[in-house]
């Protein structure tokens, strides 16, 4: 493998690597490449279980994302990621192999050369401990030949190029990182995540449909589905129907108070943690800070998410809520600008 | 070329031509030409299915034939000779098919037959006769526009990937700072520079977190892996008596 040339201060951008920005989610990762390529993978890893089902799977060893969900019953299915880190292994658990092999995947996708360097930054929670983000480092370094790790709301704050005077809500699957940004590298206080995320609301709405529905036959997976299709928040929208198996004959049950309630559990938390953001930070920038929210991650796609939220922080001064033009992607695409833009001899260094 | 000056020939197993001879030039040997030598586990049946281990030997076998029977010819003076026309080159490759395929249509023919060993041996001869008898089942048709056009094509791919880098640094250069003026970004900034200077203290921070996170990845490593031997015949060795 050639050593990639070290940039000049014109930031030119060393030959023979490939930069990567990869947002490492719970439910779902993100990837993106300075070669063009963004791609997004359920965070999702599956071995067969015994020689038949690996006669489905055509002798592939591993399964990963989507196509792990949809045929879990005949895989040894992990999500290795909970809370945004990575998990430990109990007895007989491989959650770390999964980990290793879902980056290694990530960075497969984006086709990289050969003999290329593969520099590339992760994205993890605001709040992931040294213990969490060493576990992330050590397992992407055998798939990565250089590595860095930076907090996730920074990374999107960073590809959009604000990261003076703007408060990040980045709405994962495991946790919700807020995060205010002022120019510099965030200190501990200026973060905070939320153990309540996406994962939350489909546990929530499973809940409701069971209370509500109790002959419909209802799993996690079927929720989250539903959640991803027509999650909102805020004004009424048209009726939501699905078909639910009652007895095994698929039956429509309306949803549409139910979906809107689960989405609902997401806004107080988020308000309070914004207002504590807010008003503990330097008070001739706080209006500033109050205008610039901005939501990202999979949580930001719910319909009126930020429209509730803005109708919530109007008791406690009000602020202005928008949405990222692609949640799925921002922090990958924020990791690889954070890539593209660093020094080539730092990345040496780490190497 | 070994102390006696005289040419050699050897085998070096690499993945490229450059790579090849970075090898050998490591090895302090000196290197004339390469012939590319396709592996014999590369072998694989007309109809696409792998090679069996006997298929292998019969194969191995051929290679052999063709490594004694070749000759180094210096490729400058072909070169001159045929330029500019069309040549065809024998295709190991396609021999090794062409001999393993009649052999196997021969002997299958004898077994469904049951003839005897020589009438066996009698057919694979006059299959083989009749398979070299026709240059096309040796060679396949080279000509110097052809591997001009190959060069072309590598050269075209790499700058094919250098401009895929270069779009997609400005895509990320134009979704951070679009375009000023004309109605077109709403912050009305100039296209940002893919790197931006006041970046460098922030860029700087983050490079040390980590630098600091890897230093304490790699003392919790050597923690892990305990002290390092002491070395006891050095503490059992007796005290130096100068």
């Amino acid at each position: 493998m050639s050593n990639p040339t070290p940039t000049d201060d014109s930031g030119a951008i060393a030959e023979n690597a490939l930069y990567i920005g990869i947002d490492l989610g719970t439910s779902r990762s993100s990837v993106s490449s300075a070669s063009g390529v963004r791609k997004t993978l359920e965070s999702y890893v599956g071995w067969p279980k015994d020689a038949v089902s690996s006669k489905k799977f055509a002798g592939r060893e591993i399964i990963y994302g989507k196509e792990a969900i949809d045929n879990r019953l005949s895989l040894d299915l992990y999500r290795p990621l909970a809370k945004g880190v990575i998990q430990g292994d109990s007895d007989g658990d491989r959650n770390l192999e999964a980990a290793r092999e879902l980056i290694a995947k990530l960075v497969e996708m984006t086709e990289p050369g050969r003999g290329e360097s593969l520099f590339g930054v992760i994205g993890v929670p605001s709040e992931a401990s040294i213990q969490n983000k060493q576990a992330i480092l050590d397992v992407a370094k055998g798939t990565l030949d250089s590595v860095m790790i930076v907090t996730e709301p920074f990374c999107v704050a960073y590809g959009m190029d604000r990261i003076s005077d703007v408060l990040v809500v980045d709405i994962g699957a495991g946790t919700t990182d807020l995060c205010r940004m002022h120019g510099t590298v965030p200190a501990a206080d200026d973060q905070t995540t939320l153990d309540i995320a996406g994962d939350d609301v489909d546990a929530k709405l499973l809940e409701l449909i069971n209370a509500s529905f109790p002959n419909a036959s209802v799993n996690t997976t079927m929720v989250k589905k539903i959640k991803e299709k027509f999650g909102f928040v805020h004004t009424a929208k048209d009726k939501i129907e699905v078909d639910f198996p009652v007895n095994g004959k698929p039956t429509k049950h309306d949803i549409t108070d139910l979906v809107r309630e689960a989405c609902t559990i997401l806004v107080d938390p988020i308000v309070d943690a914004i207002h504590k953001l807010i008003a503990s930070f330097d008070p001739e920038f706080q209006q500033q800070l109050r205008e610039n929210i901005i939501l990202s991650g999979g949580g930001g796609l719910m319909d009126g998410l930020n429209k509730a939220i803005e109708d919530r922080l109007d008791r406690v001064g009000g602020g202005s809520v928008t949405v990222v033009e692609e949640p799925l992607f921002a922090g990958s695409n924020g990791a690889l600008q954070l890539a593209l833009d660093m020094p080539a001899d730092y990345w040496q260094q780490l190497k | 070329m070994r102390e006696t000056g005289k040419p050699v020939e050897g085998h070096v197993d690499a993945s490229t031509a450059e790579e090849a001879f970075n090898l050998m030039a490591g090895n302090g040997i000196v290197c004339e030409s390469l012939r590319e030598d396709p592996r014999v586990g590369h072998y694989t049946s007309e109809g696409g299915g792998a090679a069996s281990p006997k298929d292998a030997e019969v194969a191995s076998a051929i290679d052999s034939a063709f490594d004694v029977s070749s000759t180094q010819v210096n490729v400058d003076d072909l070169w001159k000779r045929y330029r500019g026309q069309q040549v065809r080159v024998i295709d190991r490759d396609k021999i090794r098919q062409r001999v393993m395929s009649v052999m196997v249509a021969a002997l299958k023919q004898s077994g469904e037959t049951g003839a005897s060993q020589n009438q066996t041996l009698e057919r694979v001869e006059e299959a083989l006769t009749k398979m070299f008898g026709d240059n096309k089942n040796l060679t396949s048709e080279l000509s110097p526009t052809q591997t001009a056009l190959e060069d072309q094509i590598t050269r075209l791919n790499g700058v094919v990937l250098r401009l895929e880098k270069q779009l997609a640094q400005l895509t990320m250069a134009i979704r951070r700072g679009g375009y000023g003026g004309g109605g077109g970004n709403t912050q009305g900034r100039l296209m940002k520079q893919v790197k931006d200077p006041k970046n460098d203290k922030v860029l700087l921070e983050i490079f040390e977190t980590n630098l600091e996170l890897q230093k304490q990845i790699r003392k919790k490593e050597a923690q892990e892996m305990g002290p390092p031997p002491t070395g006891d015949a050095e503490a059992s060795a007796p005290p130096s008596t100068d």
